[in-house]
């Protein structure tokens, strides 16, 4: 197939752009796909080995750049000069020595301490074993901004479950006096 | 009362199973932020719990400042693994908690606030894990440091959520001789499970005694971060198994073995001087021929019990007496000679 633009050199790139809601396809050849489009700014065809590898890591960084690498630079670099107000530790002393300095660091730390979280244990969230009188209410870490923490309601039925599941019938019927008021109380707040 | 290693035999392969839980109490900062006074306070609250443990489990329990101790016993209590190293070296105070049977120690004040750590013989993670869970609902009276999303919130998040590591102390001969240790190590990677060496560095075992250990504690439950573990030593025991076949089936195989075991026979029964390591390699490849058949020991064989037995603190206590290092490889030597009176060879 020959070139969409020049229609003299074979097509060797399929290549597909949307803007502003229109998606536009073309076949081209390498050098006015170089030219011609905002491939140019990224991929290096001209004399170049052309690399799919290449062509897909360019197209990420175009289609989902900046705002998400500047986020993580500044989360990086306001997490360099964290203190927890709690204990006086910094984040920074923190990724020298791997230890925290109280509980409260975990929630102090916030966004950079979750990203460590998980890469060192593949996980964010704990799933196993909970102190016997630990009440479903009280919450240390929310982290709602990134979209897996569930809300106060749907806790306490997972927690209800949970406590069904292994026959912990006092627990159970504490969350679910909890349950209850809670949904007394947002029915009362929708109705003001 | 028995020691928990003393009430079973020991088996070929998987020595002990042992589970730590970490745990923090809450209001506190981490140990290593804890002020002059708190030390002490949460040491003496902790220790005040160890009534409770008796009457829960029917046993005696002892507990002490682990700072009034004398050198050689706190030496004494980390090589047989009742206490960590950090724990001896920590200036401020520390506190240990231990059942009479041994199979329960907790640490106060080590990297945590509380390290609760019990043992069982063979591969038997479940009581281990289900001993040491009975023992954290009691301690849970001092109130935990607890996250709905992190879990249980400890000093190093690499231990945050379940605070749970579990281990097994596995005899590895065969997979050691045949060089396969470094792709055992690499294949166990994948289930987040680490291999380590005892009383050597990395993967290294001076007597083909190595710990394998869960590596995450967050994102699964207790019975899942167990189960894994179990799944992975099932695969370790049926590698060793199948090496130890084929060492004996191989051309010379047997006779190799053989021979590296009667060497050490004759070493243990008419040397005059044993250093630490080399006696309990030798006694290793003593217990591997054991296994296989080669020799009789006359009584309950326990590569562990001597394991402790024969370091330099527990070897002074055994004797009674502060002894130099001369002194103690003299006196190895002829534990030793003793010992192998027991041993009866075949043919």
């Amino acid at each position: 197939m020959l070139c969409g633009i020049c229609k003299a050199r074979e097509a060797t790139v399929f290549y597909t752009e949307i803007m502003n809601g229109t998606k536009k396809e073309q076949y081209l050849c390498e050098e006015c796909a170089a030219k011609s489009t905002s491939l140019r700014l990224k991929t290096p065809f001209g004399g170049k080995e052309f690399s799919l590898g290449g062509l897909i890591s360019s197209l990420l960084e175009e289609a989902m750049p900046k705002e998400e690498n500047e986020e993580e630079m500044q989360t990086a670099q306001v997490g360099k000069d964290m203190v927890c107000p709690e204990c006086g530790m910094s984040y920074a002393k923190f990724k020298e020595e791997g230890v925290l300095g109280c509980p409260s660091c975990y929630q102090k730390f916030g966004r950079a301490l979750l990203r460590d979280i998980r890469s060192l244990q593949g996980a964010d969230t704990h799933t196993g074993k909970h102190p016997l009188h630990f009440s479903a209410g009280k919450m240390t870490t929310h982290m709602p901004e990134d979209g897996l923490s569930l809300d106060g309601i749907q806790k306490l039925s997972l927690m209800l479950e949970q406590a069904l599941e292994r026959e912990d019938y006092d627990l159970a019927a504490r969350l679910r006096d909890e349950l209850r008021a809670q949904k007394g109380w947002e029915a009362e707040c929708t109705h003001e | 009362m028995n020691k928990w290693y003393e009430n079973k035999p020991e088996e070929p392969i998987v020595i002990a199973s042992r589970v730590q839980l970490r745990r923090n109490v809450e209001n506190y900062h981490f140990v290593g932020k804890m002020g002059e006074g708190e030390y002490e306070a949460l040491a003496l609250r902790a220790r005040a719990l160890s009534a409770g443990l008796e009457e829960k489990e029917q046993m005696k329990y002892y507990s002490c400042s682990t700072g009034k101790l004398s050198p050689l016993e706190r030496q004494a209590l980390e090589e047989a693994g009742i206490i960590s190293n950090l724990l001896t070296k920590r200036r401020h105070e520390t506190a240990l908690i231990l059942s009479e049977d041994e199979g329960v120690s907790i640490m106060v004040n080590e990297e945590d606030h509380i390290c609760i750590q019990t043992s069982a013989r063979g591969a038997d993670l479940n009581s281990a894990y289900y001993r040491a869970a009975g023992i954290d609902n009691c301690f849970e009276e001092l109130g935990y440091a607890y996250d709905e999303r992190y879990g249980y919130l400890t000093a190093s998040p690499q231990n945050a959520g379940t605070g749970l590591h579990t281990e097994y102390l596995v005899f590895l001969p065969a997979i050691t001789m045949v060089g396969k240790l470094a792709k055992l190590s690499e294949e166990i990677g994948k289930y987040n499970i680490i291999i380590r060496g005892v009383l050597g560095e990395g993967t290294k075992s001076e007597a083909f005694l190595y710990r394998i250990i869960n590596q995450k504690t967050l994102g699964s439950t207790e019975e899942e971060i167990i189960g894994n573990t179990e799944q992975v030593l099932k695969k370790i025991v049926e590698q060793e198994l199948r090496y130890r076949k084929l060492l004996c089936e191989g051309e010379g195989g047997e006779e190799e073995v053989a021979d590296k075991v009667y060497r050490s026979y004759g070493i243990l029964r008419y040397a005059k001087k044993l250093a630490s390591s080399d006696a309990l390699m030798l006694f290793s490849q003593l217990k591997f021929g054991c296994d296989l058949g080669m020799i009789l020991f006359g009584q309950e064989l326990s590569l562990y019990e001597q394991f402790i037995r024969i370091r330099p603190a527990n070897l002074q206590k055994l004797c009674g007496k502060n002894m130099n290092e001369a002194q103690q490889e003299r006196y190895r030597a002829e534990y030793f000679n003793r010992l192998m009176n027991v041993v009866g060879l075949k043919d």
